[in-house]
């Protein structure tokens, strides 16, 4: 019968079940038949996957539960404001040679040309020419 | 080996010059020149004077050879001055007589001076250092008439720009409002009209000016003077046009 085969099952696993009643009398016709290094993997891998499993399951259903309850979306109440109407400013096409002309300096000499010493020499040069 | 050594050989020898080609427009290059000229005069200062507390031969070699670069770099400081200023009146596009025969008087005014830097490194004694300079002197005056009617000539060029610009404004006015009867309109665009002859006949009037220039006569302080009374009222008449032309613009043509 499938439940003595169930029963076989974790009574192998853990033995520690021999002492309920209902392995009682499966725990002397028992035969190991699962291999120790798969037992000990079995023995505590039942375990972790159970709780695994029962957490993933309980967040599953918790987070359904909280979909199906939406809270209601609260607003400000509406204020009544008044939006200016969109009014595009004109701009000649003559504004930028307006400012340029502006702009435009007239001093001179622009750009002033650069200081230099025309007179370089170890004798002293004294004659009447420009600069 | 031997490729290996040339290869090395020409990087050093390049690597020497690559510094002083490194800058790419004529601004970049006269500033690059004028700082140049000024650690050099500082240096040239500084042996001058120990050759005049102390003439001795060692002295006068270190104050010929500080001079010699003082007077490489002053020249090509000129030499770049006077090409900046070319490109900038190349890039005005004004097509005057006068701005063209100014482009070219400026290239070889700029030539002349880059020559005169090549020159100065010729020289080897406190006599050629002296004739050197006397003869430079001797050309100054003529050099000089050139740079300040170029001076004149620029701003000249950027007034002319603005005249094209009124045209331009002017005749787009007269296409958008076609048979005016509207007083307003009609004295807005005569005022323009107005006030471009009139501003021409001054643009013409100052270009006469600037290719009469005798410095030997004048200085150029009063050349100046008289080429910027003319400029402003050039810049008046052109500042009274562009408002109207705006105004007109702005009130007047439908959209």
């Amino acid at each position: 019968m499938w439940q003595d085969k169930v029963r076989a099952f974790f009574l192998e696993l853990y033995p520690e079940l021999g002492k309920f009643k209902l392995f009682e009398e499966i725990r002397e016709k028992l035969i190991p038949v699962l291999n120790p290094y798969l037992k000990k993997i079995l023995r505590f891998g039942i375990p972790t996957f159970t709780v695994f499993f029962v957490v993933t399951l309980g967040l599953l259903i918790g987070n359904r539960l909280s979909s199906l309850q939406k809270s209601k979306e609260v607003l400000p109440p509406s204020i009544n404001l008044v939006t200016p109407p969109s009014s595009e400013v004109f701009q000649s096409q003559f504004l930028p040679v307006k400012q340029a002309i502006e702009t435009f300096s007239l001093n001179l000499p622009d750009p002033v040309p650069p200081v230099v010493d025309y007179k370089i020499s170890l004798e002293t040069i004294d004659d009447d020419y420009r600069f | 080996m031997r490729k290996l050594l040339l290869g090395l050989f020409f990087f050093i020898f390049a690597g020497g010059f690559l510094p002083i080609f490194a800058q790419n427009t004529q601004y970049s290059d006269y500033q690059f020149q004028q700082d140049q000229y000024r650690k050099s005069y500082a240096t040239y200062q500084l042996f001058l004077k120990d050759y005049l507390s102390d003439p001795s031969l060692n002295n006068e070699q270190k104050a010929i050879q500080a001079a010699k670069e003082v007077i490489k770099f002053r020249e090509s400081t000129l030499s770049h001055y006077f090409w900046w200023q070319a490109e900038i009146l190349k890039l005005t596009q004004t097509d005057l007589s006068l701005i063209h025969q100014t482009i070219s008087q400026l290239d070889s005014l700029g030539q002349y001076h880059y020559s005169k830097s090549l020159e100065s490194s010729l020289l080897a004694t406190k006599t050629d250092l002296t004739k050197f300079t006397k003869d430079n002197r001797k050309r100054v005056v003529e050099l000089d008439l050139m740079a300040v009617k170029a001076q004149v000539a620029m701003k000249l060029a950027r007034l002319i720009q603005f005249q094209t610009d009124l045209k331009r404004g002017y005749d787009y006015l007269n296409r958008s409002l076609p048979n005016q009867t509207n007083l307003v309109i009609k004295n807005g665009l005569e005022q323009v009209s107005t006030n471009a002859a009139t501003a021409n006949d001054l643009i013409e009037k100052l270009t006469t000016q600037v290719k009469d220039l005798d410095l030997s006569e004048k200085r150029e302080s009063q050349f100046y003077e008289k080429s910027i009374e003319i400029m402003t009222q050039i810049k008046s008449l052109q500042s009274r046009s562009i408002d109207i032309i705006i105004e007109l613009d702005t009130n007047y043509v439908a959209r």
